[in-house]
Parts: structure tokens; C-alpha cells; sequence
């Protein structure tokens, strides 16, 4: 993760209020794209480009704002843990639900919507 | 896992304060909260039996001004950080001041869009759109409003003669990681509710 | 600042209730933790007894059905979430500290909190009894059953309010423990010296915070289902009952580790100590915790085989079952590798260590059999299932809880518990058990039904019951000699010294009972068993200093208030808003209070 030397031992980054504020234009400017992303005709590609956008969005704040880019392991290691099961928790889940055979029975009416998150969760799990 | 020995010099085995440490793991337990509640928002995603859906409802300019407005809202959060880690207290409360207007609004926008959202007839109770979006939203809302409350009680705790004390720059810190994760939640969640087609 | 100076001279033992009531001292806290918990194991075990009458005979009498299904239902949340838990959380918080070398927790007042929290949750869930009848739905609470159409009146919300008000207090207890083990270590104790205790301890804590926010968010969907008009789990409305099994689960397996894992802490501590040889295998047997934990997570859908699961996540849910029979069999081998060739002392702690390994690998074993989707189909709800989770709940985690009591009440007390008492208190729960559970793998194959409250004879379920219903009276006289030996042993001298049984690990290296402030020198540890490296390399630990002044958190009674809030919050979620608006400005004022309260 830490490409640059900065894993240094003390606490604090090195980090100064123009460097924020840069992290902060930057982060706009992202949020900007997938604005006009999800307004753009992107077909398949759209989900993947915003989750990726997102991520770096997710990650920037976790390890600049949040400074886990320059304090000890544990702290990545325990963020890390939740993050990472709650994620796998949400893709079985929905796993789940999109290959639920009941659902084949009659429960739930076809035509009243289907099953819009379990046909893209799935087709890009090749499910 | 087995390289933290206990040195003399510092205070803890792993050289983490503890509330510090503390407040980390207890965000590892916050990602599994709302985990869930997206998950179960997923899950429901065209499972509505009646109107009004999402596609009809959700208002992105509006939502992207109030994502804006949380983003620059961490941005101000972490100068305040600064501020009292590097003792310029005066720009500590001043971030703090902003980052607790930027908060009030960021809940302004969810009381307009959840009135709006009711004036077209979307109860929690009409449907799972309804249910799912209200339960998720809210329970963010009200983690953005317990951030609110404990940012206002550090500023008032700043003003005091003492200020926060010599431990001023780690709380700090530790609200700044509470609120930040808010904000990162609110990321996912514009991401998967808002921008992602339905 | 003020300060609160403890000499050494000064460290009597205080007791009035004003103390108990404001006690930040993690050993009070665990004592509690420990008293609250076995008054409730004596509340779970009324119940089951009552259970077990009941279905002595065919067409029994005693219950009405109605009755009988809040009996089951409370049997088992007040087992597993007010008797097992705290009695783990006992332990927890009077050896965590102990073990690890530090002189109490990393966040004291919090410890306390979560008693108070605990308290409240389990007083409201319990009073479900006589505010219009308990949760009648199983501990599962499995929609519809919980559903404002089939549950009605308030039961099912006190399942809801009572269950989240007890996760906001294991929750709390959890981050506490996590981080003092985490950050709170003696100098020399690195991850890989700490005892096993310690190892499962925080296993258990990290599944817990893991996983309680699972089944919270749960709770919430379901309250909101039967107060604000919500469909999360009723199909007509397009939602989805299974939704709630699976968030049940997700939360309800791990929480299964939760309640196995500190048993098998206490015995890693109990086999070596009177096998007089370290533990074998140690790294393993962390190694296998761990293990149990990460898959924990990734086998919950076991429990809903039968709910029309597809055939890949059949197959996976299936593997990942089996495969927890691996680590699990490493530690039971490293178990028995741990007698094998020791000078074995068959203490009482002892016995019911050894019995933990026989019963243990039964429930182990009837549980790797429906892990397997074909055979769980045929085994679902019958009692086939209760005897198994019974030879794991029972056989392991209070066999294990009780080797736990009589190896450390010298050192929590000062006192031996009586060893002739002891085995028979002993030999009666290990017959009444198997006496009791047993039969039930019998009646189970032969397709009794769990949750019945009454069967017709000619089934060729007569005799068995009745089997099961003696051992159960059994298994109760057994609880009673226990309880014969406690009241008796307390009125005796203590005679115990700092180390009775010659034990490894730090807390023996301390006074019995332990002074309030744990240790007179923080130690120095230099090995996995280092009062055992002490011993037989002729290391004395550093005699404490005259002028010794070590600074104890002063009590505070904001935690008691705090607690009070939070009750206040949950009985409002059952009865008006207002009561919650004021729970809510307690608990703000005591949050300000707790702030500004002087600490060091």
C-alpha cells in the first residue's frame, strides 16, 4: 500500500492544510465524473466505472483524511477486517438472493419489477 | 501479528492509544452495520410491488450538491485535525464551526428530500423501496446527527479556560475518524442508491 | 485533577452496595457478570425442568401450548444471551487483566456500563413474563412467526428491544476486551505468549463486534416490520422472510463460537496446569481458534438447507461446515497430546475438562453429520438437532464454564471449593447430561419433532422421554450440590495461597484474593508459561517498592446512570415515546457527566 516511504513511526502525517484541500478538489472533481458518468450511455461498463470511482474515493479518505496511511498496522489491519467481511457478506448475500429457487415458485410476481440488483450483481459475477 | 513487544518507552503494547484503537475497531463493526443495511437495500431493488420506485423519485443534482457538501464537509474536518494537533486552536474551532454548518446542511438536504419523497406518496411503509431506502438513509442521517452533537460538544468543550486539554489533538482525531467514515459511508451509499441505474 | 492513591496498606476489600453500584474494578465487575449470569443459568434451567415435565408423558398436562412456547423460546435466549454469555464475560473481565499483566481494563468505566447494560437488557427481556406473556417465536424468531399477524401483542417487541439492548452491552464489553489485549500487555507478553484463555477470548471478542451489528440491523427491520408498517419480511407486501434467516445467521453462527470458544480457552488453561506439561501444540490451537472464527463466517446458510437453497451454495455452505471439523480436531488432538505421558491430577476442575473433550467431539461429530444437506433434510427440527446442540452447549460450553469456577475460585475467593463435593456435584451433572440428551439423538431419528409441546402416545417416543425427563432431575440435583458446595465453601477460611495448583500463568503470580490494584510490580514475562520459566530458572520477581503509589480509577456512579438511560430508551420502545425522550436526556446528561468527571 505504501509505495512512497511514509510508514514512518510517528503519529501524525506529513501532510499540510494545501495538501488537504488539494485531496478535497480532487475528490469533487472525481465526484464530478460520475455525475456525468451515470448520465452518459456507458452500457456495461457504467456499474464497473462508478464502483472503481467510488473505491478511490473510499480509499483516499481512508488513508489521507483518515491518516491509516501513516499509523501503525493494527489500525489497517482491524479496518481492514470489517471492510473486507462486510463486503464478502453483501456478495453472498446477493448471490444468494439472485439464485434463490423459491423465488421460482411463484412468490414474487415477475412482473412487478424482477430482480434488477441480483441481474447486475450477477452479470458481472458471470452468475 | 507476534512483533509488538512491549516497548518501556511507549504507553501501550502496540504503541495505539486506546481510544484510538478503540474507535477503529468499532468503525470494522459500523462497516457490517451498514453492510447489511446496503445489503438488504440490494436485495429489495425491484421488489416493489407498488410505486413510487427509485426511478422516479431520486433527484440526483440535489443529492450530488449534498455529497458535495458532506465531502467538504471531511475536508474541514481534517484542517480542524491540524489545527489541534499543531496548537493553532483558533483554526481548529473555526474548521470545527464549518464542519458542524456543513453537517446541519448535509442533514437539511435529507429532511427536504424526505418530505419531497413523502409528498409523491413513498411511506416507509408503502414499499421495499420505501422501507429499504428510509431504514438505510435514516440510520446514516442519524449517525451524520450523533456527529453533529459530538463535534458541537468539542467546540464547547474548546471554549472552556483549559480548552481540550493536552489530549486536544487526539480527540480530535478520534471524532475526525467518526465523522470521515460517516462521509465514506455516504460515498457507497450515493454511489449504489443514487448513480446506479435501477 | 483529583487523584485516587492507592497504598498498598489501603487495599482492603470494600463491599457495601454503594460500592458495588459505582465499582469500575474489573474483578467486581466480573464478579457480577459471574453472579447475574448463574442466577440466570438457575432461571434457563427452572424453565427447561419445566419443559422436560411436561413431556415426561404422552398428552402431558402441566403446560398449555401457549406456555410451553415462551418457555422453549426463553429457555434458550436466556441459556444463551443471559446466562452463557456473562458467565464468559465473567471470566473475561476478572482474568483478562490477570493474564495479561495489566491492572485492569483499557476503558474501566465502560466495563461497567456494560454490566449495567446487561442488567437492563436481560431485566426486560425476563419481565416479558409479566407484561402480557414472553417471545413465543424461538430464540430464531423466524418470520412469519414474528410477524404482527402471528405474534400479537408486545412479545416479539420484547425479543426486539431486549435483544438489542443486550448486543449494545456485549458489544461495548467486546471493543473493551479487544483493545485491552490488544494494547494492555506486560512487558515480554508478546501475541504469541499469551495464554490460550486469552487467544479465544479475543477470538470471541472480534466475532462478536463482528457480527452483532448483523443481527442489530435485523432487529431494527423487524421492529420497524411490527411498529411502522414496514415489509421487510412479509411476502404478500414483496418482502422476504428468508432475508431475516439470513441476517439471523450471519449474526447466529458466529455467535454459536461466542459461546463454545471461551470453554475451550478455559480448558487450554486447565489440562496443562494438572497434566503439569505445557499446553502441546500451542501455536496450533491459536492457530485453529482463528481458524473456527474466519469460517464461522461462511457457513450460516447450514441452518437453511431446507429453505430452498440453490445447488452451488448448498455445496459451499456443506463444505465450508465440513471444513470446521478441521480445526476443531486439532485442538481436540492437542488436547489429548497435552495428557498424554503428563502426571495428570484428577481434580474436579479436571474431570469436567476431560468430560468437555468427550461431549464435545459427540456435538462435534452429530454436527459435521448435518452439515451434509441430504441428512440435515431429514434431521431438521427434531430432537435430533437439540440433542446435538446440547452435547456442544451443555457438554462443552458449561462443562467447560464449570472446570473454569472450581480451578479459579481460590484464586477469585481465597478458598477451595469442596473436591468431594466437587465430583459429585460432577458425576451427577455427567450422567443427568448424557441421561438427558442422549435419548434425544433416539427420538430425534425416530422423527419426534422439535418445539412440540405434547406427543400421543405409540409413537415409541414414551420410554425415551422419560429417560430424558429423569436425567434432567438429575442433572438439576447436580446444580444444587454445586450450589451446597459454594455457600458452604464461602463460610470457611481462605487457605489458598498465591499458586495452589502450581499454575503457569500470570494471575497465580498474584495474591488470592487479588489485591485492587492486581499486582504489587507489573511482571516481567519471559516465556509462554512464565511462572513455570520463573520457577525453574530461579527468578524471583522484583520485591515492590516501599513508597508503592499506584493510581486506580476513582468508582463512578455515571455508568450506573448511563445504564439506567439505556433502560430507560428500551422500556420507551415498548411503551410511550416519551419515556424514551427521557432515557435519551439521562443518557446525554450522564455522557456530559462521564466527560467532565475527573479520572486521573
Amino acid at each position: 500500500m505504501s509505495t512512497e516511504a511514509q510508514t514512518t513511526e510517528s503519529h501524525g502525517s506529513p501532510l499540510t492544510p494545501r495538501d488537504y484541500i488539494k485531496i478535497g478538489l480532487i475528490l469533487t472533481v472525481i465526484t464530478i465524473v460520475e455525475l456525468i458518468a451515470s448520465y452518459v450511455e456507458l452500457g456495461a461498463l457504467l456499474i464497473p466505472i462508478l464502483l472503481f470511482l467510488s473505491l478511490v474515493k473510499f480509499v483516499a479518505v481512508v488513508a489521507l483524511f483518515m491518516h491509516l496511511k501513516y499509523e501503525a498496522r493494527i489500525l489497517t489491519q482491524m479496518f481492514v477486517m470489517g471492510a473486507v467481511l462486510a463486503t464478502c457478506i453483501l456478495i453472498g448475500l446477493l448471490y444468494l438472493f439472485r439464485n434463490d429457487p423459491t423465488d421460482a415458485l411463484g412468490g414474487v410476481d415477475p412482473a412487478s419489477g424482477g430482480h434488477a440488483a441480483r441481474i447486475w450483481i450477477g452479470h458481472y459475477l458471470h452468475i | 501479528m507476534s512483533e509488538a513487544v512491549t516497548h518501556a518507552e511507549h504507553h501501550t503494547s502496540t504503541g495505539v492509544d486506546n481510544r484510538m484503537l478503540m474507535m477503529w475497531i468499532f468503525l470494522a463493526s459500523e462497516c457490517l452495520f451498514f453492510g447489511s443495511l446496503i445489503s438488504t437495500y440490494l436485495i429489495y431493488q425491484g421488489e416493489s410491488l407498488v410505486g413510487p420506485l427509485p426511478g422516479e423519485l431520486l433527484n440526483i443534482p440535489i443529492t450530488s450538491a449534498s455529497t458535495f457538501v458532506l465531502l467538504m464537509s471531511s475536508v474541514t474536518m481534517v484542517l480542524a485535525v491540524y489545527g489541534a494537533q499543531h496548537k493553532e486552536f483558533l483554526m481548529m474551532k473555526l474548521n470545527l464551526l464549518a464542519t458542524i454548518i456543513l453537517g446541519t446542511i448535509f442533514l437539511g438536504f435529507q429532511v427536504v428530500e424526505f418530505t419531497e419523497f413523502v409528498h409523491h406518496g413513498l411511506l416507509l411503509s408503502t414499499n421495499q423501496f420505501g422501507s429499504s431506502f428510509y431504514l438505510l438513509t435514516g440510520l446514516h442521517g442519524t449517525h451524520v446527527g450523533i456527529g453533529v452533537i459530538y463535534l458541537i460538544s468539542l467546540l464547547i468543550g474548546s471554549s472552556r479556560r483549559n480548552g481540550l486539554g493536552k489530549d486536544a489533538g487526539l480527540n480530535l482525531e478520534i471524532a475526525g475518524l467518526y465523522w470521515h467514515f460517516v462521509d465514506i459511508v455516504w460515498i457507497v451509499i450515493f454511489t449504489i442508491i443514487y448513480l446506479i441505474p435501477s | 485533577m483529583a487523584t485516587a492513591t492507592t497504598s498498598m496498606s489501603q487495599s482492603h476489600q470494600k463491599s457495601g452496595v454503594w460500592d458495588w453500584l459505582t465499582t469500575v474494578d474489573h474483578k467486581k465487575i466480573g464478579v457480577l457478570y459471574g453472579v447475574s449470569g448463574f442466577s440466570f443459568l438457575l432461571l434457563g434451567g427452572i424453565e427447561a425442568l419445566l419443559i422436560r415435565t411436561q413431556l415426561a408423558v404422552p398428552n402431558g398436562t402441566v403446560l398449555d401450548a401457549e406456555l410451553y412456547n415462551q418457555l422453549f423460546t426463553m429457555h434458550a435466549l436466556t441459556m444463551i444471551f443471559m446466562a452463557i454469555m456473562p458467565m464468559g464475560a465473567s471470566f473475561f473481565n476478572y482474568f483478562i487483566p490477570l493474564m495479561i499483566g495489566a491492572r485492569d481494563v483499557a476503558f474501566p468505566r465502560l466495563n461497567a456500563l456494560s454490566y449495567w447494560i446487561f442488567l437492563s437488557g436481560a431485566l426486560i427481556l425476563t419481565s416479558s413474563f409479566i407484561f402480557g406473556g414472553a417471545p413465543d417465536g424461538g430464540w430464531f424468531a423466524y418470520a412469519p412467526l414474528s410477524s404482527e399477524d402471528y405474534a400479537v401483542g408486545r412479545a416479539m417487541d420484547f425479543y426486539t428491544v431486549g435483544l438489542v439492548v443486550l448486543g449494545l452491552s456485549s458489544l461495548m464489553a467486546s471493543l473493551n476486551f479487544a483493545v485491552t489485549i490488544i494494547n494492555m500487555r506486560a512487558p515480554g507478553m508478546t501475541m504469541m505468549r499469551l495464554p490460550v484463555f486469552m487467544w479465544m477470548t479475543i477470538v470471541v471478542n472480534f466475532l462478536l463486534i463482528l457480527s452483532l451489528p448483523v443481527i442489530t440491523v435485523a432487529l431494527a427491520q423487524l421492529y420497524f416490520d411490527r411498529n411502522f408498517a414496514t415489509n421487510f419480511f412479509s411476502p404478500a407486501q414483496g418482502g422476504d422472510p428468508i432475508l431475516w434467516q439470513h441476517l439471523f445467521w450471519v449474526f447466529g453462527h458466529p455467535e454459536v463460537y461466542v459461546l463454545i470458544l471461551p470453554s475451550m480457552g478455559i480448558i487450554s488453561e486447565v489440562l496443562p496446569v494438572f497434566s503439569r506439561k505445557p499446553l502441546f501444540g500451542y501455536a496450533a490451537i491459536v492457530f485453529a481458534g482463528v481458524a473456527i472464527a474466519v469460517l464461522g463466517f461462511a457457513v450460516w446458510s447450514h441452518h437453511m438447507f431446507t429453505t430452498g437453497l440453490d445447488t452451488v451454495p448448498k455445496i459451499v455452505f456443506s463444505a465450508s461446515t465440513m471444513a470446521i471439523g478441521v480445526p476443531t480436531g486439532i485442538k481436540i488432538f492437542n488436547w489429548l497430546g497435552t495428557m498424554y505421558g503428563g502426571q495428570i491430577r484428577f481434580t474436579t476442575a479436571m474431570y469436567f475438562s476431560v468430560s468437555f473433550i468427550a461431549l464435545f467431539t459427540i456435538g462435534g461429530i452429530s454436527g459435521v453429520m448435518h452439515g451434509s444437506p441430504p441428512i440435515d433434510t431429514q434431521q431438521q427440527d427434531t430432537y435430533f438437532i437439540v440433542a446435538h446442540l446440547h452435547y456442544v452447549l451443555f457438554g462443552g460450553a458449561i462443562m467447560g464454564i464449570f472446570a473454569g469456577i472450581y480451578y479459579w475460585f481460590p484464586k477469585m475467593t481465597g478458598r477451595f471449593l469442596n473436591e468431594t463435593l466437587g465430583k459429585i456435584n460432577f458425576w451427577l451433572m455427567f450422567f443427568g447430561m448424557n441421561l438427558t440428551f442422549f435419548p434425544m439423538h433416539f427420538l430425534g431419528l425416530s422423527g419426534m419433532p422439535r418445539r412440540v409441546y405434547t406427543y400421543d402416545s405409540g409413537f415409541g417416543w414414551d420410554a425415551w422421554n422419560m429417560v430424558a425427563t429423569i436425567g434432567s432431575y438429575i442433572l438439576a440435583f447436580g446444580i444444587l450440590i454445586f450450589l451446597f458446595n459454594f455457600f458452604k465453601t464461602m463460610r470457611q477460611e481462605p487457605t489458598a495461597g498465591n499458586n495452589p495448583w502450581d499454575g503457569a500463568t500470570l494471575e497465580w503470580a498474584t495474591s488470592s484474593p487479588p489485591p485492587e490494584h492486581d499486582f504489587d510490580v507489573i511482571p516481567e514475562v519471559r516465556d509462554r508459561d512464565p511462572l513455570w520459566y520463573d520457577r525453574d530458572n530461579n527468578i524471583q520477581q522484583p520485591e515492590p517498592p516501599e513508597e508503592n503509589h499506584i493510581h486506580l480509577p476513582p468508582p463512578s456512579y455515571m455508568p450506573l446512570i448511563m445504564g439506567f438511560g439505556v433502560a430507560l430508551i428500551g422500556i420507551g420502545a415498548l411503551s410511550h415515546l416519551a419515556m424514551t425522550g427521557l432515557g435519551v436526556a439521562v443518557v446525554i446528561y450522564s455522557i456530559w457527566g462521564w466527560v467532565l468527571e475527573p479520572i486521573d
